[in-house]
C-alpha cells in the first residue's frame, strides 16, 4: 500500500547495489524465498532448515529433521508448506503452522535436488543420483512414486532430412548412459524440465509421466534449469562455464514437436572463464545474475535485452554458492562457502526531507512562482471554514472496498504464527548491520 | 471485586434513547429532502443504509479507575479494557461475562492492541514500557524497554511480527515481537506522539502527535513518506486507518474528527457535533451494517456520523463523564465504549 508515496526515483533502482545485513545462524548451504519474499528458508550443514523473517530478520520457525547438509528448498505457492532434500536421501515436506512434518519420503540414492508442484504441494519431482527422476505423489495419502526417464526422447522417423546425423545421434544416445541432475516444474506444472548429464534437455508431461520433446543445449553437465517468474524466459547453468537464456516456448497451444526453444543469450565471462556457482532470475525477470566458483568472491547482474553486463556484487570474504533474488523486492540474498553466513544486498534509499512538511516538494529547477488571484484576500474565519465544509460535500468517498494498486503483491500468503512461548533458538542472534 | 455487574438494566433503561439528539436524525433527513435538492445523491446514500440504532446491551464494571481503551479482539471473541489502575482486564464478547485481570505495570496503562491471532495482547504504559502478554495465562511475555517517556500508543502489525509504539518521548519505535528488542527508533514528531497505526497490509505506519501532525511512515526502511497538517494546527489525539487503507481518520483536540485523502493530502470530511478539546477521544469506523464514523464526547456521549453526508445519525447516551475510547466489533453490531467513569458499556444493534 505505500507504492504511490514511495519515491519513484528509489522505486526505479532495479538491482541492488550495498551490502545491509549479514545474517549468521548456522553454515547455511542453500536458501529460498517464499513467493511473496516475506521469509527465507535457509537449509543449514547439519540438516537443520531455518525459516528467517525478512521484515525482522529474526528466525521464524527452526525445523530439525535432517542428520546430513540440506541439498535443496521449495515452497508451495501459499507459503504455507516447505519442502527440504537432504544428503540423508530423504525429503520432508514441513507444515509451517506449527513446524510438523507434513510427510518423509525416502529415496534408494542421493537427492540433488526436489522441487514442489507449483499448485499441488502433494505432489513433487526429485532429481536422483544413479537413479532415474522421480515424481513423488501422495495427494491420496499414500506416497507413490513414478520413475521418468532420462534418455532422450528419439527423433520420429520422417525428421530425416540429415540420416547420417540423425544416425549418429541414435547411436550417441544408445551408448550415452545419462542422468538426471536438475527437474523443474513449468509456471503451470503442466511439465517437467530436466537438465542431464550430457546436456539435453527433457520435457516430461507431468500427466502421462512420458517425455515429450528432448532438445540438446549443450555437451556438459545442465548443474541448473531456473524459470523466471513469469515463466516466459528459463535459464540454464551448465559446467561449460555459460550461462543460457531462453525464451520459453507456447506450452499451451503448441504440440511440443513444434516448439521452437530460441537462444536468447549466452552468458559468460570471457576473461576469466569462470564457472557459475548458482543463477537467478530478478523479481521482474530483467535481469539475470550468477555467483562465481572459486577465487572471484562474486555475483554477476546482467540485464536481458541486450545481454550486458551491469553490476558485480562482491561479498565480503567468501566464495558464494547459492544466490536468490526477492520476488517483489529489490533485494538479493546469497549463501557464503567457508562459513555459510547469509549476506543480503539491497537498495538503500535516501530520506526525502520534503515528505516531512506538507508544502514542500523537490524540484529539479527553479519555478516561478505564480500567485493566485485570491491569495493574500482576507477572509474571515467563519466563512473560510463553511467553504472548505461546502467543499467536502462533493467528496465521495468509499472507506471501505479494497482497491488493488499495480505492482502489489495481492495474492493470500501464508503468515508463520509467532511463537513466543517456546524456549529461545539455541543459536547466536547477533545480526550486523 | 472484579465481578463485573450483569444487573445494568435498571439504570440503562432511561440514559440508552437518543431523545437528546439535537436534530432527530428523521428530522436531519427531512430537512435535507427539502433543502438541498442538489444533494440528492447524498440523501439517497443515507436512505439506502438505514440509520444506525444503538442500545446499551452490557455494562462491564470493575476497574477502579477510568478506562484508557477497550478494544475487540480479532476474531471478536473477546474485549479487552485497559485503565489508569494499572490493569487489564478481559471479558468475553459475547454474554459481557469477566475472564481476568492482567496486572504488571507499575503505572496506569495508556493503549492496548491484539494480536492477529487473539491470543496475544500488547500494552503501553505510563512506566515507559510496552509488554506483551498471554491473555489467558495473564504471563508476561516481553517487556519491552526503550522508551525515555510514557508508552502512549501501541500497535501490531497485521502479520503479529512487529509492534509500533508511540511515546511521550516524541519517538516511533518499531519492536521486533519474538526477539523483544527494538529494530528501529524513529524522530518522529516535535510533541508527544498520540497513536500508532498499521496499514492492513503492514507496509505504512501512521502516527499522529500534539504537534497538530500526521505522518505515514515506511515499515520497512523508518522513511517519512508524508506529512498532513490542518490549518489550524490544533493537537492530533488520534489517527487511523480506514478499514481498505485509503483513507485516515484523525481526531483532533479542536472538537472535530476528519477524514483524509492522504494522497492527496487533503482533508475530504470533517465531523463535528461533539466535544474534544482536552482529552484523547479515540474515534473508530463501524462497518458491520452501514458505514459510520463513531466517536466519544467529553460530554459523556457517543456520536455517530454518516461517512458520506456528515450527518449525526446517533447518539448514545450514558456514561456519567468523558468517554475515552470506543470501538466496533469485527463482524457483529455491537461497539464497545469506555471512559474516566471507570465503566465499559456495550452496545448493541436493536
Amino acid at each position: 500500500m505505500n507504492l504511490l508515496l514511495l519515491d519513484p526515483f528509489a522505486l526505479s533502482q532495479e538491482y541492488p547495489e550495498n551490502l545491509t545485513h549479514t545474517l549468521n545462524y548456522g553454515h547455511s548451504t542453500c536458501i529460498k524465498f517464499n513467493r511473496k519474499g516475506d521469509y527465507l528458508a535457509s537449509g543449514l550443514i547439519d540438516g537443520t532448515v531455518i525459516v528467517f523473517d525478512f521484515e525482522t530478520y529474526g528466525i521464524a520457525r527452526v525445523l530439525r529433521g535432517h542428520t546430513r547438509p540440506v541439498q535443496s528448498l521449495s515452497w508451495s505457492r501459499d507459503g504455507r508448506y516447505l519442502l527440504s532434500s537432504s544428503r540423508d536421501w530423504k525429503c520432508i515436506l514441513w507444515d509451517l503452522k506449527d513446524g510438523s512434518r507434513e510427510k518423509t519420503v525416502r529415496f534408494e540414492s542421493a537427492i540433488w535436488g526436489a522441487e514442489l508442484h507449483p499448485f499441488n504441494h502433494q505432489i513433487f519431482i526429485a532429481a536422483l543420483l544413479d537413479d532415474a527422476p522421480t515424481l513423488v505423489d501422495f495427494s491420496d495419502g499414500t506416497i507413490r512414486k513414478h520413475l521418468l526417464s532420462s534418455t532422450p526422447l528419439q527423433k520420429d522417423d520422417e525428421d530425416d532430412e540429415d540420416e547420417e546425423d540423425a544416425d549418429a545421434d541414435r547411436r550417441e544416445r544408445k551408448h550415452d548412459k545419462q542422468s538426471t541432475l536438475v527437474a523443474t516444474f513449468t509456471r503451470s506444472g503442466q511439465y517437467i524440465f530436466a537438465g542431464t548429464s550430457k546436456g539435453w534437455l527433457n520435457v516430461i508431461d507431468s500427466e502421462i509421466l512420458q517425455t515429450v520433446r528432448s532438445e540438446k543445449l549443450t555437451t556438459s553437465n545442465i548443474k541448473h534449469i531456473c524459470f523466471s517468474i513469469s515463466g516466459k524466459q528459463f535459464l540454464v547453468n551448465s559446467s561449460d562455464r555459460t550461462i543460457r537464456l531462453y525464451n520459453t516456448p507456447d506450452l499451451t497451444y503448441v504440440d511440443p514437436v513444434d516448439w521452437d526453444i530460441d537462444i536468447v543469450h549466452r552468458f559468460q565471462d570471457v576473461v576469466n572463464r569462470l564457472q557459475w556457482n548458482s543463477v537467478a532470475f530478478s523479481s521482474n525477470g530483467d535481469y539475470v545474475m550468477a555467483s562465481t566458483y572459486q577465487d572471484a568472491h562474486d555475483i554477476y547482474i546482467w540485464e536481458t535485452t541486450v545481454g550486458s553486463l551491469v553490476k558485480i556484487l562482491e561479498a565480503p570474504r567468501e566464495e558464494i554458492v547459492d544466490v536468490q533474488w526477492d520476488p517483489n523486492r529489490t533485494l538479493v540474498a546469497a549463501t557464503g562457502l567457508d562459513n555459510g553466513t547469509i549476506y543480503v544486498w539491497a537498495t538503500v534509499t535516501p530520506q526525502r526531507w520534503s515528505a516531512l512538511a506538507p508544502d514542500f516538494v523537490e524540484v529539479e529547477e527553479n519555478v516561478e512562482y505564480e500567485e493566485r488571484e485570491d491569495e493574500f484576500d482576507i477572509i474571515p474565519d467563519e466563512i473560510a471554514n463553511k467553504r472548505k465544509l461546502d467543499q467536502e460535500d462533493d467528496d465521495e468517498v468509499d472507506v471501505v472496498t479494497i482497491e488493488r494498486v499495480r505492482g502489489e503483491f495481492s495474492e493470500e500468503s501464508f503468515v508463520i504464527p509467532v511463537l513466543l512461548e517456546e524456549d529461545d533458538e539455541t543459536f547466536d542472534s547477533s545480526d550486523s548491520d | 471485586m472484579d465481578k463485573m455487574d450483569m444487573d445494568g438494566s435498571a439504570d440503562s433503561s432511561g440514559d440508552t434513547t437518543d431523545s437528546e439528539l439535537p436534530s432527530h436524525p428523521g428530522d436531519a433527513l427531512r430537512h435535507r429532502y427539502v433543502s438541498t435538492s442538489a444533494n440528492a445523491r447524498a440523501v439517497a446514500t443515507t436512505e439506502r443504509t438505514s440509520l444506525p440504532k444503538y442500545v446499551l446491551h452490557f455494562i462491564l464494571e470493575g476497574h477502579k479507575a477510568g478506562v484508557t481503551n477497550v478494544k475487540f479482539s480479532a476474531d471478536g471473541q473477546w474485549i479487552a479494557t485497559s485503565s489508569a489502575d494499572k490493569t487489564i482486564k478481559i471479558w468475553h464478547a459475547d454474554d459481557g461475562e469477566y475472564e481476568t485481570t492482567i496486572e504488571g505495570h507499575g503505572r496506569g496503562i495508556n493503549d492496548i492492541a491484539w494480536s492477529p491471532d487473539s491470543k496475544v495482547l500488547a500494552s503501553a504504559s505510563d512506566d515507559k514500557t510496552v509488554r506483551i502478554w498471554n491473555v489467558m495465562s495473564g504471563r508476561i511475555l516481553r517487556t519491552l524497554r526503550g522508551h525515555t517517556n510514557y508508552a502512549y500508543s501501541v500497535d501490531f502489525n497485521p502479520k503479529g511480527n512487529l509492534i509500533a509504539s508511540g511515546s511521550f518521548d516524541e519517538s516511533i519505535k518499531i519492536w521486533d515481537v519474538k526477539k523483544g528488542v527494538c529494530l528501529r527508533t524513529l524522530p518522529a514528531h516535535s510533541d508527544p506522539v498520540s497513536a500508532v497505526h498499521f496499514t492492513r497490509d503492514g507496509t505504512m505506519i501512521v502516527s499522529c502527535s500534539h504537534d497538530g501532525q500526521i505522518r505515514l511512515w515506511d515499515t520497512s526502511t523508518g522513511q517519512c513518506l508524508k506529512t498532513l497538517i490542518e490549518d489550524n494546527n490544533s493537537p492530533v489525539s488520534c489517527v487511523r486507518f480506514s478499514p481498505n487503507g485509503k483513507y485516515l481518520l484523525s481526531g483532533a483536540l479542536d472538537s472535530a474528527v476528519r477524514l483524509w485523502d492522504y494522497l492527496k493530502g487533503r482533508c475530504v470530511k470533517t465531523y463535528q457535533g461533539h466535544k474534544n478539546e482536552k482529552f484523547i477521544c479515540v474515534s473508530t469506523f463501524s462497518t458491520t451494517r452501514g458505514v459510520w464514523v463513531v466517536s466519544g464526547s467529553e460530554d459523556g456521549r457517543i456520536f455517530f456520523w454518516d461517512v458520506q453526508t456528515k450527518d449525526v445519525v446517533q447518539i448514545l447516551d450514558g456514561h456519567r463523564d468523558v468517554v475515552l475510547a470506543v470501538d466496533a466489533h469485527p463482524t457483529e453490531n455491537l461497539l464497545a465504549s469506555a471512559g474516566l467513569d471507570g465503566v465499559v458499556r456495550i452496545w448493541m444493534e436493536r
